[in-house]
């Protein structure tokens, strides 16, 4: 029996030897955050934001010229957006990897100190505060879902990662107070799979349990936020 | 004279995760089904969202999830010759409460145990000697092999979506995994969980002195996932509150969000909330268990007719509940007699304090309860116990738990306790210190069992339960042993300053927190004699009445129970299913 249980200990030890390597845990930084630390340039951004460089027209022109659009655009508000959410996706269009027809070429045309520079530009404009609710047509669903989610779906509250409908949840979670169009338009991109560029799909996956009329709820209920 | 409810086919105790599991597969049957809940019913949405759940005063300081001590708590003593006074609050362990129990409270930490486990005595005794044994300990082999519990270790798996990285398929080591693994017949449903900078620290220098580091598996999904139950789990996003809270996000595995919504729509399964067991009801012989009596929401006393009756409540209190309700014979310290209460174990735990140069920053509040970098060399047998004289062992790890703040106040030894160094302190290392945690094995001692109290009642006047349990010699040099495994890492570490290794010492006690990992008292064995009940959990003297959880461990292994208990639970269920149920009040043959 002793034999036994030696032979099968060198054989363990001999498989813990070939497996020389061990796993290496440190993270690596993603290129957006890179750029982010090694480029701060204010000024330089609001330089690219008010007037475009090359092939990337002025964020302004979409966006608002400090970077709340105008009433019913279907634009998302850039106005202080965190920065490595900011750099992140303008990354993301850059690689294509959130896709879209205008927003892919201007991601092109940036070097990533620019996309730093306009993060950084965006973060530091002040956000008016936010509109008081009409608590009377107040819509209901999208405040159930927003602040408390949905068991039977389970669905946790938006605000448990996205923290204040303006300020955001951190760095990558950003407020979700955003023109109703928009917020239609990325929860049915999740939903459909059109827009992939959340990590192991954790927006998509909650974006498939949500119907159409949820969809409508929430897109309506940040847009009086 | 109490009120009376229609009968049903089986009765459970205790709405965690054993009697849901078990509860819903024998409702699947037809099997009528009703779960009893002391606590009140909890689920994700609404109760356990942001941003109230993340309140560290209420759900860790006031214990929120946890058993009320002012309505029932233990009694403590190290010796028979002592008086055991009540805990007043909980520090030693959390025993849980309301709906899902500990299997919502708990942390995540998912393992199987070692198959050495499950063969203690013989093991230790084929390879060391008898003498590895000190006098006095009653550790024995379990009447079950880890190969014989696999497919339902696998089974648990897909029901709490696991993650982690196999690290020995089939038999066949996995590079990237822990080499130490017990085989699994399958990989993790979901990837390992990402890693915090300091465990990646300390996997950096366990590695450099030629050790096994590992990813920890875990019971918090790390991806969108969809379980063996068709319910969705999310993905974890590391907002460090798992341990003593509910899991905002549908991440950690609980019974609410992995089988209870399943459980609730089969017209055979009801779940009875605040609905507080006082006992198991017997037949004149005392040979069957007619169902059980509860206190109900109104506080009427209340019985409950059943055919079989499950033992579900936490870890001990099923020992409590056996002895409240006269089943099997009270274990006797002198004469080494009787068998309920015998076997009581907690775990062998202990840390290494350490304290980083500024340049590190360990963000404790990136967690989640069950992240960390660990290694199995020192578990089980897994390493050379000749020369140390010893049984047992224990894994190494940095987790990183938490960064709540009245918690997480780290200051180097020497600091004042208040005042305005003790303040500067505080501020200095809150963000560049954690500690090397070290969970080791604990094995029974003659001395150490559990006990009906003579002086002290519950709310519903019944008798407390009593601990009568010291350390043996055994645990704390293990623990010494480990302890310096762990300081030793700890100085190998980058950035660090000082490593500050605390063993565990003795006496056992009340007071210092330790695990949540208590056990035994109605331990699993293939001999009546010195077990409670037979291989399914069934008891020995009243063959209709199942014991489910820690409870049934002979001794404890350095591992976290939860992955081996949801195993056993699958197991009772499928013994119940396909053997008791064709010869009920019969023992299942083994």
């Amino acid at each position: 029996m002793k034999h036994a249980i030696a032979a099968a200990a060198l054989g363990l030890f001999a498989a813990l030897a070939a497996l020389a390597q061990s796993p290496d845990f440190a993270r690596k930084p993603p290129a957006w955050q890179v750029a982010l630390e090694a480029s701060k340039e204010v000024a330089a951004g609001e330089a690219i934001a008010t007037k475009g460089k090359g092939a990337a027209l002025a964020c302004a022109g979409c966006h608002g010229a400090k970077g709340v659009p105008a009433a019913g655009a279907p634009f998302p508000r850039l106005a202080g957006l965190p920065v490595e959410y900011f750099a992140k996706q303008l990354f993301d269009y850059r690689d294509g990897i959130r896709a879209n027809a205008i927003m892919g070429p201007i991601g092109k045309a940036l070097a990533d100190a620019e996309i730093a520079s306009l993060a950084w530009y965006y973060a530091s404009l002040e956000v008016s505060a936010p509109r008081a609710t009409a608590s009377a047509d107040q819509p209901q669903r999208g405040w159930q879902l927003a602040r408390y989610g949905d068991n039977a779906l389970a669905l946790p509250a938006c605000v448990d990662c996205h923290g204040g409908d303006v300020t955001g949840g951190g760095p990558v979670l950003p407020g979700l107070a955003q023109p109703a169009a928009y917020t239609a338009a990325q929860l049915s991109a999740f939903r459909d799979g059109e827009r992939k560029n959340d990590g192991d799909g954790i927006m998509q996956a909650i974006a498939k349990r949500l119907s159409d009329a949820d969809v409508k709820a929430l897109a309506d209920y940040y847009a009086e936020r | 004279m109490s009120k009376i409810m229609p009968a049903v086919d089986v009765v459970l105790v205790g709405g965690g995760w054993t009697g849901s599991v078990i509860g819903k597969e024998l409702a699947a049957t037809g099997q009528r089904v009703v779960v009893l809940e002391r606590g009140q019913p909890r689920w994700t949405s609404p109760d356990f969202q942001a941003p109230g759940v993340r309140d560290e005063l209420k759900y860790t300081r006031r214990n929120e999830l946890h058993q009320n001590a002012a309505t029932e708590t233990y009694t403590f003593r190290n010796r028979v010759d002592e008086t055991a006074l009540p805990m007043r609050r909980w520090q030693f362990a959390y025993p849980a409460n309301h709906l899902g129990g500990a299997g919502v409270h708990w942390s995540g930490a998912y393992y199987r145990w070692d198959p050495v486990e499950f063969r203690l005595r013989s093991h230790y005794t084929q390879r060391y000697g008898a003498r590895i044994f000190e006098d006095g300990i009653t550790a024995q082999d379990w009447p079950l092999s880890y190969d014989e519990l696999e497919p339902f270790y696998d089974r648990f798996d897909r029901l709490v979506g696991a993650s982690g990285f196999a690290g020995n398929l089939k038999g066949v080591i996995q590079p990237g995994g822990n080499p130490f693994e017990p085989w699994r017949s399958r990989p993790y449903p979901n990837p390992p969980m990402r890693v915090p900078h300091a465990p990646a620290l300390f996997g950096e220098a366990a590695a450099k002195l030629g050790y096994h580091p590992y990813i920890q598996p875990s019971a918090l999904s790390t991806r969108p996932y969809v379980n063996s139950e068709g319910l969705h789990m999310n993905e974890c996003v590391y907002c460090g509150f798992c341990s003593n809270f509910g899991c905002e996000q549908f991440a950690k595995a609980s019974p609410q969000v992995c089988i209870l919504p399943v459980a609730l729509k089969l017209p055979t399964f009801e779940l009875r909330t605040n609905a507080h067991v006082l006992r198991v009801e017997l037949d004149k012989d005392r040979k069957s268990a007619r169902g059980v009596t509860y206190v109900d929401a109104a506080g009427v006393e209340t019985f409950q007719p059943a055919q079989i009756v499950t033992l579900c409540a936490f870890a001990i209190n099923n020992t409590r509940l056996l002895l409240l309700s006269g089943i099997g014979r009270p274990y006797d310290p002198a004469t080494g007699d009787g068998v309920v209460g015998r076997n009581y174990t907690h775990q062998t735990s202990s840390g290494v304090s350490l304290f980083f140069d500024e340049s590190v920053k360990i963000n404790p509040f990136m967690a989640a309860g069950a992240v960390a970098v660990t290694m199995d060399d020192f578990c089980s047998d897994n390493f050379d116990h000749g020369p140390l004289g010893f049984v047992g062992g224990g894994y190494i790890q940095i987790q990183v738990v938490s960064g709540a703040p009245i918690g997480n106040r780290p200051t180097p030894p020497g600091t004042p306790g208040w005042g305005s160094a003790w303040k500067k302190a505080v501020k200095r290392y809150y963000n560049h210190s954690i500690p090397i945690t070290i969970t080791g094995s604990a094995l029974p001692v003659r001395g150490g069992y559990l006990s009906l109290d003579p002086t002290y009642r519950d709310a519903w006047g019944q008798p407390l339960l009593r601990i009568t349990y010291d350390f043996p010699d055994n645990d704390i040099k293990l623990s010494a042993f480990l302890t310096e495994k762990g300081t030793e890492i700890g100085h190998a570490m980058r950035g660090v300053t000082l490593a500050q290794g605390n063993p565990r010492t003795k006496p056992y006690g009340a007071t210092g927190y330790q695990s949540s990992h208590i056990n035994g008292g109605a331990a699993m064995g293939s001999d009546p004699a010195t077990s409670v009940v037979n291989r399914y959990g069934q008891c020995w003297d009243v063959p209709n009445v199942f014991v489910t959880g820690a409870a049934l461990f002979p001794q404890n292994s350095c591992y976290n129970p939860t992955g081996t208990i949801g195993a056993l639970a699958y197991w009772t269920a499928d013994a119940i299913k396909r053997d008791y149920l064709k010869a009920p009040g019969k023992l299942i043959a083994s």
